[in-house]
């Protein structure tokens, strides 16, 4: 996939790459036993905290990609591990189990953290230089088209549900009314509710593979891995 | 590729279950609470796994609220059909359909009636031997004509109709006209043999005709 690239445009990191080091090491060390690795890295062992780099790397990205978007995204990354890790030498960590808890506490305060400084310096500060750096955050051309493609598939398996079924996935998805809501004002049992939703996600697959199977050549990655078909 | 690894409380614990589809959905909508969204979260910080679908659930649903928020504004496009979309509700339809078949079941019965049926003459022959039948078509109203040349005269005669078993299926009688007898059957006979028998006065038995119903 090809991406633009200017001075004043960052492309945007793909969140969702690992490298195949990586994978290879947590192919070869699938299971992980917390209070060990912990009491590693308590002692210094300089491998215990790469093992954790690699364990929690790949999540704690695509937590602070989903919040904060790709802007300095690795600082950011590479904050969250040292804040963890500087917690676990000096002993903070009071119960190793929970080390997963305590990466999510640790990144979640990392977001507030930068939205709340995004909040102050809007207020507070003028930017004085001229010219403004923005992340293109938009779709390249070849996404562009994938996503044209995808929402006429869900335009075709809404127009292919009856108005009654159309109206409870508007509830759902539109006005984010909740399940119990709309069961009760629909007169609907938990069970036709997700059965809706479950056909018109399974369609929405059937579609989007007919699709891939007519056209060929480079979006069919793109396209493969944005349909799920069924629950 | 990455596999969720196992929690560290020794060898043998379960891997902790992939998230379903509901509980991504929920959270990708930002409509999962605390502390539900913190299983998910903690989940995600390890599974590469959900982390993808966590991805194509965020896509769909922002696509499902594109178009139906189109929807909302556009009225959607008719259902593509042979048929002309008739905008009738189902008891509606079901009513119609019950109506029709029975009609049609009412009107076939009617058709069967033997005074609906057309009407054949079949003109008995009183031949010896194996292929001694006249034959006549199915679903008709028959009228049997027999020659009484030889026969005794008699005011009237009586025709009786057995099957190959030799139960009786029709009787009647008829007055002659001019060395001919002619009787027209009330019912329709089913495919088969039938003999027809011919009474004169004090129910003298006189002759006998093979019929065959094709």
């Amino acid at each position: 996939m090809s991406q633009s690239k200017s001075p004043s445009l960052e492309a945007p990191p793909d969140a969702r790459k690992v490298s195949k080091a990586d994978e290879r090491d947590t192919k070869a060390n699938p299971v992980v036993n917390f209070p060990e690795l912990v009491s590693r890295i308590q002692a210094g062992d300089e491998e215990a905290m790469t093992e954790l780099y690699r364990l929690f790397s790949r999540g704690i990205r695509f937590y602070l990609y989903r919040q904060l978007g790709p802007q300095e995204l690795d600082d950011r990354v590479h904050d969250a591990f040292l804040i963890v890790v500087q917690a676990i030498q000096h002993g903070d960590l009071r119960d190793p189990e929970r080390l997963m808890g305590f990466v999510r506490t640790v990144v979640r305060r990392q977001v507030a953290a930068h939205i709340e400084k995004a909040v102050h310096t809007r207020k507070e500060q003028v930017d004085l230089e001229g010219g403004v750096r923005l992340v293109d955050r938009s779709a390249t051309p070849e996404e562009g088209v994938m996503h044209r493609q995808k929402a006429e598939i869900v335009r075709q398996v809404l127009e292919g549900l009856s108005e009654r079924d159309r109206e409870i996935l508007t509830r759902f998805y539109l006005y984010e009314q909740s399940q119990e809501q709309i069961c009760e004002q629909m007169h609907l049992s938990e069970t036709q509710f997700r059965l809706l939703k479950y056909r018109a996600k399974a369609r929405f697959g059937e579609l989007g593979k007919k699709k891939l199977a007519q056209r060929s050549g480079g979006n069919e990655t793109l396209l493969r891995s944005s349909v799920s078909g069924a629950h | 590729m990455w596999r969720t690894p196992r929690t560290g409380r020794g060898p043998g614990e379960p891997t902790p279950p992939c998230l379903s589809d509901g509980q991504l959905e929920l959270y990708s909508m930002g409509r999962m609470a605390e502390p539900a969204s913190a299983v998910v979260e903690e989940h995600l910080l390890l599974c590469s796994d959900c982390q993808d679908r966590l991805n194509e659930v965020d896509e769909y649903v922002a696509l499902m609220k594109q178009e139906t928020g189109r929807l909302v504004t556009q009225p959607a496009r008719p259902r593509r059909s042979l048929i002309p979309q008739l905008w009738i509700s189902k008891p509606v339809w079901a009513g119609a359909f019950a109506l029709l078949i029975a009609t049609i079941g009412i009107s076939w019965q009617l058709a069967m009636r033997p005074a609906a049926l057309p009407v054949e003459t079949v003109q008995l022959v009183a031949n010896r031997g194996v292929h001694a039948e006249t034959h006549a078509v199915r679903n008709r109203r028959l009228t049997l004509k027999m020659d009484l040349t030889e026969l005794p005269a008699a005011d009237a005669y009586r025709v009786q109709v057995v099957d190959s078993t030799g139960a009786p299926v029709w009787q009647g009688t008829a007055k002659p006209g001019e060395r001919r007898l002619q009787v027209s059957l009330n019912r329709k006979l089913e495919p088969g043999t039938y003999w027809v028998r011919l009474y004169g006065g004090d129910e003298e038995f006189l002759r006998e005709y093979g019929l065959r119903v094709d």
